[in-house]
């Protein structure tokens, strides 16, 4: 059984969407997080470090897990059948697992720094401009449905509701090949399913 | 063969020492890339998407980003064990912290230095004092990331504590300070500074 520590409507929610199309055994936590208006604390039982969501415990072996390229992976790898992973010696891995470490590695901190309007410093962080990363996601994602190329991964989860929380707004430069690539994610049933268990 | 694609003294130099640990024939090459005083440009033989450094192929396989690489390392060459396989003990923490250190650490101390205030439930990592304190809380007991094992933990993140401490990016513990003295009188460590 996983148990998944969860606030709604944050990072942790596409994780349900994982676990469903995983149908993996799964319970949800619901703990609350450090806020930006600073009302919300941390739960002391939640074990990421930092009290973040997601994290995961699997009640198999008492394993826990933390940041979410780590808790893709760990799932994918626990249940291969599902077959939205490349499990180790698969010729896709060696991209999962790129793509799984550019999207916190650089995808992330990068919108950040357009968030927070701050220049990258290049050379120094380990992430490129918004306007510099988007362009490899649109081409990779214009040559084929997936970022991995035919089939949808785990990864897919990833990048797919973090174009779709963006949606309209500047942050992400308009792209019809990103709003189909969200559109095609989306319409999966497991996402659905995972909308029905947003609040625990 | 594994074609390293490596600038001398830049992230890549971890995969260096991970691949001296790992005991597997390499050959590397030496690519320029874009540096913060605006020398250098991208070598179109680097297959990083940004020309970036590191990547790595291996055969058919393209790699970039330091934590996919290591892992796709430590999953396939066995001889030397650097890392937990799926299902081992150890695999959990292990894939977390190579998750941590893009996600959480180097953002957070790269903030710090510049200055970015910390937003929370905004930014996926954590305030650098925050960071700082999970990493000393962590390894409080432990000769390794993993504990009594030394693995690719101890060069991504290990190799990154190091090279924080030197550049006054980071708190010296006496705990960090006897850690990256234990990490860094491996031999695989001065190969890595040799090359």
């Amino acid at each position: 059984m996983i148990t998944l520590y969860h606030r709604p409507r944050t990072r942790s929610s596409r994780f349900l969407w994982l676990l469903e199309e995983l149908g993996a055994p799964y319970e949800i936590k619901l703990v609350s997080t450090r806020t930006r208006d600073g009302a919300g604390a941390a739960d002391p039982t939640n074990p990421h470090p930092h009290g973040k969501v997601p994290a995961i415990k699997d009640s198999d072996d008492g394993t826990i897990v933390f940041e979410s390229p780590a808790i893709v992976l760990y799932l994918t790898d626990k249940f291969p059948t599902a077959g939205i992973g490349p499990t180790v010696g698969d010729g896709q891995r060696g991209a999962y697992l790129s793509w799984l470490s550019y999207y916190t590695g650089v995808l992330e901190p990068a919108f950040m720094s357009k968030f927070m309007n701050v220049e990258v410093p290049v050379g120094t962080a380990g992430w490129v401009k918004v306007e510099e990363a988007m362009p490899f996601v649109i081409n990779a994602l214009g040559a084929h449905p997936y970022v991995l190329g035919d089939s949808f991964s785990g990864a897919d989860i990833l990048y797919s509701t973090t174009f779709a929380m963006f949606g309209a707004s500047p942050m992400l430069p308009k792209s019809p090949v990103i709003e189909e690539y969200v559109k095609r994610c989306l319409a999966r049933p497991a996402y659905a399913r995972a909308q029905g268990r947003e609040e625990g | 063969m594994i074609t390293l694609y490596h600038s001398p003294q830049t992230r890549s130099s971890s995969i260096v020492w991970l691949l001296e640990e790992l005991q597997v024939p390499y050959e590397t090459r030496v690519v320029g890339f874009r540096r913060f005083d605006g020398t250098g440009a991208k070598d179109p033989a680097n297959p990083h998407p940004h020309g970036k450094v590191p990547a790595l192929t291996d055969g058919g396989d393209t790699l970039f980003e330091s934590s996919a690489i290591a892992l796709y390392l430590t999953d396939k060459y066995r001889t030397v064990r650097m890392g937990p396989q799926a299902g081992e003990k150890g695999r959990d923490e292990y894939l977390s912290w190579l998750a941590y250190r893009p996600g959480v650490m180097e953002p957070a101390l790269l903030c710090r230095r510049f200055g970015i205030q910390h937003v929370y439930g905004a930014m996926g990592w954590a305030p650098a004092d925050e960071v700082e304190e999970a990493l000393n809380a962590h390894l409080k007991g432990r000769n390794y990331f993993l504990g009594d094992d030394f693995s690719a933990l101890d060069i991504l993140l290990g190799g990154g504590i190091h090279f924080m401490l030197q550049a006054k990016m980071m708190a010296e513990t006496p705990m960090l300070k006897d850690y990256t003295a234990r990490i860094t009188a491996r031999p695989a460590f001065a190969k890595m500074m040799a090359a």
